[in-house]
């Protein structure tokens, strides 16, 4: 993408670089879909529609809203790719939330942070790993496994609290994971742009995103060409719930209590998201940055709608008609 | 504005029903109220229960302040989706409209929608809201978020019971006081050794386990609790289907049972599945929504506590009103407060206020009102 801009304007010839420019708009429009567009319109629309949505304060709002959300659309776009889905994430984030939340309740001071931040992201791995157990040894559907594993979850987590929340967390838990700052910037946000580091060094310069990619496009395919296909989905899976565990985790620290409904509609949510940012439902296609945009563009149109007094019917209608528009244009993406 | 506009008649345990005269002078001179005064401390608090460090209940009358000036508040709750937030949506419009401020209205999508409505806080805030009314989803969940919020601007929760040391006053009753009511009824209705099952509703909601509380403590209180065997407790979602089945099965189990005690939707589904039964149960209700109130006008249902849900969301948009006039909470009116439960029977309902109790009936949901 880059050399063909370059080529182009080097030769400073006008219709090569219009040309040029254009080659580049497809592509990005085929990496992301309908979303870079809507983005613009969204950004233009709001910026005239309330003078509250460009303000320092409602940047670093959105900016901490779209954390958790953006770490959960990456785990759930990695199983995407792979040719899945994890209808369990919001059930495993309720359970990481009870797990961590009891963890730190019972053991203060820094080292029961450290081992509730420890449990916290292995109980989200353990949920991830049986999702990926089971879809890669009995190659059943992710769809009816994940939801399967959503019911199992959500009940655990109903029995260990009968319901109600855990609170009266400890203050320091939540100066760690929330309110701190390392170097000036907020412990959430740092967590966030490390997470997406490693997911992009993973997803494009390790064997593992290769391997992905080449399952979730074609798995007889892959497992000629000698990809380690169960291999590669048990580690989605299982590589996913362990993102999921760590926002979780924040997510607690967030809301400083445990509560066993934490993870309400983020498995649907997030799917919505990873969609609109061109993950293909399919399998095998889009990229990182496509489906943290879709995470960021669901956050920023909330917010946004939210600012403008758009009520909260009209909001459920306009995200719908969006994520329609989104599966659509993915649909004619991918027919093209 | 820092006199206390609040006169103050007697301090009483628990809400007792027969103060049917004073109601009925509510739409000209306020209404009875639950109040309690003092600082707030939330290290001992019990869910649903006042903190110990509040002082009361006292009963007295709630009186409307005037606004200084036309105040621009924000409201967030749970959801928009059913009559008993619909009552409360019509409370707190109606009120503004009243004292002429302004309003701007969230709702999340729901008990499980968290997140949502701290996004949706949040972003009332960065709207320049003077002050909040919270309706929190979680007891505990919004406690971070109120000590945020209340940095810059007071928050008043109305309806669900929020821990949140940093809040600022409450308009809210007890379900724990709503099952009690229930409670009294059916030990003051009834006589000799009776049977009673009971539906609380959802075992991990911050309120049906309150009812079910509330229910036994009023038989203990009445000495009824020798007499009153509750047979079965069966919890479960409170829909329609799920209840109908809990009712099915139950009545299966117990076909002489005197007494069906539960949630609104389970008795708002018993009469119609007892329809063919020769020797028919009581159902009494532990809390009031539209269709029970036709069920009680024609005695299909026997009882039902109701907490006046609009006057809840009145109460809460008059307290930020004193809050933002510089008055104090707990000194000069109560930092909690909430209309006094009674029991709604066939004999007395027409003696209450619909729209005091769930708003109009054609009432459609507001979520903006602009001082003109």
């Amino acid at each position: 993408m880059k050399s063909t801009v370059g080529t182009s304007a080097a030769g400073s010839s006008e219709p090569r670089t219009i040309q040029g420019v254009t080659k580049a708009g497809i592509l990005v429009f085929r990496k992301t879909g309908a979303l870079l567009p809507l983005f613009l319109i969204m950004l233009l629309y709001f910026s005239f529609a309330t003078e509250f949505f460009f303000t320092e304060r409602n940047f670093g709002t959105v900016t901490t809203q779209a954390v958790y959300f953006t770490i959960i659309v990456i785990a759930q776009a990695i199983v995407m790719i792979s040719g899945g889905f994890d209808l369990s994430v919001g059930s495993n984030v309720s359970l990481t939330s009870i797990i961590t939340a009891m963890v730190v309740v019972t053991f203060s001071g820094p080292g029961g942070i450290l081992l509730a931040v420890a449990l916290g992201l292995l109980t989200g791995a353990l949920v991830g790993a049986a999702n990926g157990l089971i879809i890669a040894i009995f190659r059943v559907s992710p769809l009816i496994v994940t939801l399967a594993m959503a019911s199992v979850v959500s009940g655990i987590a109903l029995i260990i609290t009968g319901g109600g929340p855990i609170f009266n967390l400890p203050l320091e838990f939540r100066q760690a994971l929330y309110t701190g700052s390392v170097l000036g910037m907020p412990s959430p946000w740092l967590v966030a742009l490390i997470i997406i580091a490693v997911a992009y060094v993973v997803l494009y310069w390790h064997r593992f995103g290769r391997n992905l990619y080449a399952v979730g496009g074609n798995p007889q395919s892959a497992h000629i060409a000698g990809v380690p296909v169960r291999w590669t989905l048990f580690l989605a899976y299982t590589v996913a719930g362990l993102l999921v565990g760590l926002a979780a985790v924040l997510l607690t620290a967030r809301v400083g209590s445990g509560e066993p409904n934490l993870g309400g509609q983020l498995a649907l949510q997030s799917i919505a998201a990873a969609v609109l940012g061109g993950i293909s439902l399919r399998g095998g296609q889009g990229v990182l940055w496509g489906a943290i945009l879709g995470a960021i563009f669901l956050i920023m149109l909330r917010n946004g709608l939210d600012l403008s007094g758009v009520s909260s019917y009209m909001q459920m209608v306009i995200t719908g008609m969006l994520l329609v528009l989104a599966v659509v244009v993915d649909r004619y993406m991918n027919r093209n | 504005m820092n006199e206390r506009a609040f006169t103050r008649t007697r301090t009483t345990g628990v809400a007792v029903a027969g103060l049917a005269a004073a109601l009925l002078a509510a739409p000209a001179f306020g209404w009875q109220v639950e109040s309690y005064y003092g600082t707030y401390d939330a290290g001992d608090k019990e869910a649903g229960h006042p903190a110990p460090s509040l002082t009361g209940p006292e009963i007295e009358q709630w009186e409307s302040p005037t606004a200084d000036r036309p105040y621009r508040i924000g409201v967030s709750f749970p959801h928009l989706r059913d009559p008993y937030w619909l009552a409360v949506n019509y409370g707190v419009i109606d009120q503004a409209r009243e004292l002429g401020i302004e309003v701007e209205l969230v709702a999340a999508e729901g008990y499980d929608d968290i997140t949502g409505q701290i996004r949706q806080v949040e972003n009332l805030v960065n709207r320049g809201v003077e002050g909040l009314i919270l309706a929190s989803i979680s007891y505990s969940a919004q406690d971070g978020l109120v000590d945020m919020v209340t940095q810059d601007i007071p928050v008043v929760q109305v309806i669900n019971d929020i821990q949140a040391p940093a809040i600022t006053a409450k308009a809210m009753v007890s379900f724990y006081v709503m099952g009690y009511t229930s409670g009294e009824f059916v030990a003051g209705d009834s006589d000799g050794d009776i049977t009673v099952a009971f539906l609380p509703g959802p075992s991990g909601s911050g309120w049906a386990p309150d009812t079910l509380e509330g229910f036994k403590q009023a038989l203990r209180d009445h000495g009824a609790e020798d007499r009153v065997e509750i047979v079965a407790e069966r919890w479960g979602d409170a829909n329609r289907s799920e209840q109908q089945s809990l009712i099915e099965n139950v009545l299966n189990q117990f076909p002489n049972l005197d007494y069906l005690v539960g949630n609104a939707v389970a008795a708002d589904a018993a009469p119609s599945i007892m329809a063919g039964m020769d020797d028919k149960p009581k159902v009494v209700s532990t809390y009031l929504t539209p269709p029970l109130y036709e069920k009680i006008s024609r005695g299909e249902v026997a009882a039902s506590p109701s907490d006046f849900t609009a006057l809840q969301g009145r109460m809460a948009v008059d307290m930020l009103v004193r809050i933002l006039n510089g008055e104090t909470p707990g000194e000069d009116f109560p930092f909690r407060s909430g209309p006094e439960i009674i029991a709604l029977t066939p004999d007395n309902i027409a003696e209450y206020t619909y729209e005091d109790m769930m708003g109009p009936e054609d009432w459609r949901p507001v979520t903006s009102v602009s001082a003109d």
